[in-house]
């Protein structure tokens, strides 16, 4: 789909299975604050669905310290944790612009500890009566409005606040009719719409590629510059010379036959270099 | 008859190969147990292997498997770091073991003798010593950590003679910032050992796993100059050691 649909769950959801969603986000509500509800928010995803593809959307962003702080990132480590080309995905709510501003730097900074060099933020404004989200019951409003997005070249994110399976597989379906219509109305810029949207997505993922593989080089040729400087080959060589080529043939050869009592070596060995020592 | 020790494997995988391990664990561990595996999510290897689709990781076929737990981290503080995203999944889903192994892949592709040396490291989850380690922490109360008897080292014998991990500023600062306080310098080189889970449990509790590997340094570093992912594959086996119990080989 063209728009990106995060249903908005809260934790109590995660009691019933869910449908996979191919295009668009299941969104966990979670208070940012509330070090309980993080913790048992991640024991239900990890032991009712740990297969989940999902993001968080936070609230009560303000003194979040780092214990709930180190809480948040620790969901980034989930594998199904929406993280296109590597850049992890969250939702915060918009309360107040200079709360949602200092939560969101000091996010980016701790994640950035964390080797998350970049975090996408989606911004849901919640501020008096302007909030950014519809319910599961305003198909009409959802539908319209998704309509009129569908015509604008401005992108736009939709968040739909569900409470069960089947209120997403309805509007999943009705959006779907929708876009299908408006594709079929407006070809040409609907398929351009698509194509931009593919281009965008696949240099991001060309540019996360080209950064690992830069990476892997850089790893390999410090590898190489170690072998090299320590010439490792050359100090077992010598470790081997004073150790054991200095000793006398006798001494060695009494080494063999120990070596045979105690089982470290076959006794034919001895006498045949082609059969196998150990 | 005795129950059987539950057990939590921490496995991090930083070169693929997934299939593999999985045929590992399912021939080799003898009792019920947990895998906490962790993946770098922008390892080359893995991103050459799966292109960037979330390719779940294959279950490995045994009943022992109680419970798989993947992770996928960015490659901060090299292994340690993996293995401290596992820890911090651990307490979190609050699983309370007996015993944790701590693995991971091993490659130490500057060492010439890099093979080998993962051999000797792995061979303690193989199921011939299996056995013999949980009677060790049996029938001795005071072992705390079993682990490969070549990889255990003493720090003030490294061959480098440098003062890295002994005394340096480095290591006194995070010893006292932790209480740590080792009564000898022994620990597990390659950080690949058995431990009693309710150590490492009692320690983290305290100090959060991720709070710690926030000060790692990113990337392949190496341990030329004191760095702090080195100086927790010291920390790791002192923070058991300093409790009062030992480390022993097999």
């Amino acid at each position: 789909m063209l728009y990106s649909i995060y249903y908005l769950f809260g934790m109590k959801a995660l009691d019933e299975q869910w449908p996979s969603l191919q295009y668009n986000q299941v969104v966990l509500c979670v208070n940012a604050n509330d070090k309980n509800a993080l913790i048992e928010c991640y024991q239900k995803v990890q032991n009712g669905h740990p297969n989940l593809s999902f993001c968080l959307c936070l609230s009560e962003t303000s003194k979040v310290d780092s214990e709930c702080m180190n809480l948040i990132i620790s969901y980034f480590f989930f594998t199904g944790y929406s993280q296109p080309s590597g850049v992890p995905v969250v939702v915060l709510e918009n309360k107040s612009q200079k709360g949602f501003e200092t939560f969101r730097d000091a996010l980016q900074k701790s994640a950035g500890k964390q080797g998350f060099k970049k975090i996408k933020i989606i911004e849901k404004k919640a501020v008096g009566n302007i909030v950014d989200e519809y319910t599961a019951a305003e198909t009409d409003k959802i539908k319209y409005d998704y309509k009129q997005a569908l015509k604008s070249p401005v992108e736009k994110s939709f968040f739909i606040a569900v409470s069960n399976s089947s209120e997403v597989t309805a509007i999943e379906a009705m959006l779907q009719e929708v876009e299908v219509a408006f594709a079929a109305e407006n070809r040409t810029v609907y398929n351009m719409q698509m194509e931009n949207k593919t281009l965008r997505e696949n240099v991001e993922l060309l540019q996360h590629r080209l950064a690992v593989a830069e990476q892997e080089i850089n790893h390999m040729a410090s590898h190489l510059t170690v072998l090299r400087s320590k010439s490792q080959a050359g100090s077992l060589q010598q470790y081997y010379n004073n150790e054991y080529e200095v000793l006398p043939r006798w001494y060695k050869q009494f080494g063999h036959v120990l070596k045979v009592l105690r089982g470290n070596r076959t006794f034919r060995s001895l006498f045949d270099k082609a059969a196998k020592k150990i | 008859m005795q129950k059987p020790a539950s057990i939590s494997i921490l496995f991090h995988n930083y070169y693929g190969d997934d299939h593999n391990w999985m045929q590992f664990f399912a021939n080799e561990l003898t009792v019920p147990f947990h895998l906490f595996y962790n993946v770098i999510g922008n390892s080359y290897k893995r991103i050459k292997e799966e292109n960037e689709k979330a390719v779940p990781v294959p279950t490995p076929f045994t009943p022992l498997l109680q419970q798989k737990i993947i992770r996928r981290s960015t490659n901060v503080g090299k292994d340690i770091g993996g293995k401290l995203v596992l820890m911090d999944a651990y307490l979190k889903l609050n699983l309370k073991c007996d015993y944790l192994l701590l693995l991971h892949d091993k490659q130490s592709l500057h060492q010439h003798n890099g093979q080998q040396w993962k051999s000797n490291l792995l061979r303690i989850a193989e199921k011939t010593y299996q056995q013999k380690v949980f009677e060790m922490f049996l029938k001795n109360p005071s072992i705390g950590i079993v682990a490969s008897s070549n990889a255990i080292r003493n720090e003030w014998d490294n061959e480098q003679k440098k003062n890295h991990y002994t005394n340096s500023s480095l290591i006194e600062t995070l010893k006292k910032k932790y209480g740590i306080q080792p009564p000898t310098l022994q620990f597990v080189a390659g950080t690949m050992f058995w431990v009693r889970a309710a150590l490492l449990e009692s320690f983290f509790s305290n100090y959060a796993p991720l709070a710690i590997r926030a000060t790692f340094e990113e990337g392949n570093v190496m341990d030329d100059a004191p760095t702090n992912t080195h100086a927790w594959e010291r920390l790791l086996c002192w923070v058991v050691t300093s409790q009062g119990y030992q480390i022993k080989g097999i």
